[in-house]
């Protein structure tokens, strides 16, 4: 079974196990909520949540890697999915 | 020729109580054999022997056969032979087996709940024979003080209460099986899988409770904030400052906010509306044991577990009532009056009680939840002597409730100013306690913290001192505390007001659970994962709570008893299978758990020189400094080494430096934002970072 990338744990599909999933997705609903009210761009979010204390340590997880993969062009440089 | 007539007790502390209480003379001689402490009181023609448990002399083990899963066979045997920790616990069996030849009745004068009927019923069957059991009588009560043990002994029930006794069967059986069963496929399943061997509990109550905090701990694992913008503006007074709120809590724009600020800058307040409420705030009903947990967690800060120790020391004490009740209520069979005059003679409660002891009728404000053993917990009035700092506390908490329960309701003024700025509407509230009521002898205990306004009238002008647009983050849910946890578990119907506090502790024994708000570690997190792949039966709210609901039926005669271990039997059977057949992958995942916990905390990641070390969190013993090091370094192959920041916390985050490789780290600092970068002094990206930040 395929591991997750950022954690190891068993049992991911599409490169994360289902923690990571989970705040991947949340990481999409909340920028909906943070681009209405502040219009930033999909990597000035995830930069500024990043800075947070209030973020949880599986969704600055995959903040850091949705950045790194943008910064080794990895990714589109718009990698908001 | 005086009879004899054997009395069984819990503990020794109540033992001596029992017998000094029932004594005649109220000077019954004690002795002592083997250590093992017992008393002879003279009760009109009877000798009364008094002896005592400690708690449990009997425990539920495997019939035979070896240490593997699964075990259905089981026996009572005493406690000694199945543990070697209770070795003390022979003598009292043998001793009390003694005490017993040749006596002509017996009396239960355990704690009288499920687990104190229980003792004294195995003791009487396994100790004193299967007669002893027939002819055996009840004394019910809820405080240890004279009057009351004389009136439970003259009130004695004409037997055992038998239902109460098969409940508390019950439960330690099928706790022991699922316990026995869990705990063993958990460590085979790693033992197996990799030979290393670590005992892994699981109790049928702790499955559930460690669901609870993984849960919790996914929702702020997983948690992303939002933003939105408080806008508040200042006035004055008279001389002091107050804030006005806006009618709208939150903003959810950032424009918008910066807008509201712009029209309301500088401008001047019309008070366009005053309105004042009164509100009663009825008095708090006297404690439950959950509650007593509770209040003594937010107020003392000591956990469920210390509370109930103080409060059962309390208890022996004769100072309190039962602790372990459920009951909210004071029932009219308590003299509350003579308990007043009791504590009219103690310091720093005189002027309340004797306040009360003045009113012609003394009414308590009655909680809804009931027991049917005892009431809530609540001074005897009986005058403490010196008492230890977390007992006298606790025994404060408990005075102060119980006259607070007594007492007037308090009454509230709030009063809401509206206030028109330029269009947008605000805010001015404030409120102070017109009746201090019970508030006041719960004074410790109570925080009013309502703002005073000033006299105010309709149309008066307020100059707005400032205005400003805060930008606030949404928050994840709180983590769990043992006061918030211990509530989940109360409303949740899981474990009873005996042994949640237990279970609580286990898990952070476990290594399951840390923090004062709790979080699940890795290994908690993995093993509820094994259960959830597995048997997610033993983790759901529902197959506990039922059990829970089955054990009740036994004690009010609805449920039949052997039924209940079928059923723990029939659930058990085939989530073990499964267990047995995923053993490897069970195991695996466990062990890489707890390697991980081995390792937590020093570990940060690969090392970027050798590639084949990691680079660890090292304390120079020379300087006392941290630093991170190559795990190579001591074979002589790598000598890569970072300096680290030496205030906060630093956590691994088990990324690399995208620009040089190194691990990257964040540290944890109180009132400041994380702080992520790379361990690598030298690496490029440190022109963006600003090591001045922090202290290398
Ligand atoms: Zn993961």
């Amino acid at each position: 079974m395929a591991r997750c990338s950022l954690c190891h744990r068993e049992g991911s599909e599409g490169g994360y196990c289902g923690y990571h999933r989970d705040a991947h997705a949340n990481l999409v609903a909340a920028y909906e909520a943070w681009r209405k009210s502040t219009e930033l761009s999909w990597n000035a979010f995830l930069e500024e949540v990043i800075q947070t204390k209030e973020v949880g340590g599986w969704a600055r997880d995959v903040a850091h890697d949705l950045l790194s993969n943008d910064q080794w062009g990895n990714k589109s440089s718009n990698n908001f999915p | 020729m005086t009879e004899r007539v054997l009395v069984v007790c819990e503990k020794p502390t109540a033992a001596s109580r029992v017998a000094q209480a029932l004594d005649d003379d109220g000077a019954p001689e004690s002795f002592s054999e083997r250590g093992v402490p017992y008393h002879v009181a003279r009760r009109g023609k009877l000798d009364l022997i008094v002896v005592s448990a400690l708690g449990h002399l009997f425990f539920v083990a495997q019939k035979g056969g070896k240490w593997t899963y699964p075990i259905f066979d089981y026996e009572w045997v005493p406690s000694h032979v199945a543990d070697k920790k209770m070795a003390r616990t022979r003598r009292f069996v043998e001793v009390i087996g003694k005490l017993s030849l040749g006596v002509g009745g017996y009396v239960s004068a355990c704690d009288y709940d499920m687990e104190g009927s229980l003792i004294g019923y195995m003791i009487l069957r396994h100790v004193c024979g299967e007669e002893s059991v027939a002819k055996a009588r009840r004394m019910r009560f809820s405080t240890l003080t004279d009057r009351d043990l004389n009136h439970a002994w003259d009130e004695m029930s004409d037997s055992l209460d038998f239902p109460l006794i098969e409940a508390g069967r019950i439960r330690h059986e099928v706790d022991w099986l699922f316990g026995i069963n869990l705990t063993r496929a958990l460590t085979l399943a790693v033992k197996n899988a990799t030979g290393f061997y670590k005992v892994l509990s699981v109790g049928r109550v702790q499955g559930p409770t460690l669901n609870f905090i993984k849960e919790r701990e996914v929702e702020i694992q997983t948690f992303v904030p939002t933003p939105f913008w408080l806008i508040k503006a200042e006035v004055r007074l008279g001389r002091k400052k107050f804030a006005l709120e806006h009618e709208a809590s939150r903003i959810h724009s950032d424009s918008k906010a910066e807008k509201i600020v712009a029209e309301c800058e500088g401008k001047e307040g019309d008070l366009k509306e005053l309105e004042t409420a009164r509100t009663e705030l009825p008095p708090l009903p006297p404690f439950s044991l959950g509650d007593l947990q509770r209040e003594a967690y937010y107020k003392l800060r000591y956990s469920p577990r210390t509370t109930l120790r103080a409060a059962e020391r309390l208890y022996l004490g004769a100072l309190i009532s039962y602790p372990r009740t459920s009951s909210q209520r004071l029932p009219p069979s308590i003299d509350l009056r003579r308990i007043l005059e009791g504590l009219r003679e103690q310091k720093g409660y005189a002027d309340f009680a004797s306040r009360l002891l003045g009113k012609s009728s003394l009414r308590p404000w009655q909680g809804k939840k009931d027991d049917p053993a005892h009431p809530a917990i609540h001074p005897t009035g009986k005058k403490p002597g010196r008492l230890e700092k977390v007992d006298a506390r606790v025994y404060d908490l408990i005075c102060r409730r119980f006259m607070a329960s007594l007492e007037r309701s308090a009454v509230r003024e709030s009063t809401r100013a509206t206030v028109d700025v330029n269009g947008h509407v605000f805010h001015l509230k404030g409120s102070r306690l017109v009746e201090e009521g019970w508030t006041e002898v719960y004074g410790p205990y109570f925080r009013d913290n309502g703002v005073v306004l000033p006299a105010l009238k309709i149309g008066r002008k307020i100059p707005i001192r400032k205005v400003e647009a805060p930008r606030r983050l949404t928050r994840p849910p709180p983590r769990l505390n043992p006061g918030s946890l211990l509530a989940l578990m109360e409303r949740e119907g899981i474990g009873t007001k005996a042994t949640r506090s237990d279970i609580i502790d286990t898990m952070f024994k476990r290594g399951y659970v840390d923090g004062r708000e709790i979080g699940v570690t890795d290994l908690g997190l993995t093993v509820v994962e094994s259960l959830d792949r597995i048997v997610p039966e033993i983790l759901s709210v529902g197959m506990t709570r039922k059990l829970e609901e089955d054990i009740e039926g036994i004690r009010t005669g609805e449920t039949n008893a052997d039924a209940v271990v079928e059923e723990a039997i029939r659930v058990l059977g085939p989530a073990l299978s499964g267990f047995k057949l995923n053993e490897e992958s069970i195991g695996t995942a466990i062990n890489e758990a707890l390697l991980r916990a081995s390792r937590k905390g020093v570990t940060l990641g690969a090392c970027p020189v050798c590639e084949t070390g990691e680079i660890q969190i090292i304390t120079s013993k020379q300087t006392g400094k941290r630093f991170a090091g190559c795990t190579n370094y001591f074979q002589g192959s790598c000598d890569a080494s970072y300096p680290l920041p030496q205030k906060g916390k630093i956590q691994a985050t088990g990324r690399k430096c995208s620009v040089c490789g190194a691990p990257r780290i964040t540290v944890l600092r109180r009132r400041r934002r994380p702080w992520d970068l790379c361990i690598n002094i030298g690496c490029p990206s440190k022109k963006k970072e600003n090591p001045a930040d922090g202290q290398m």
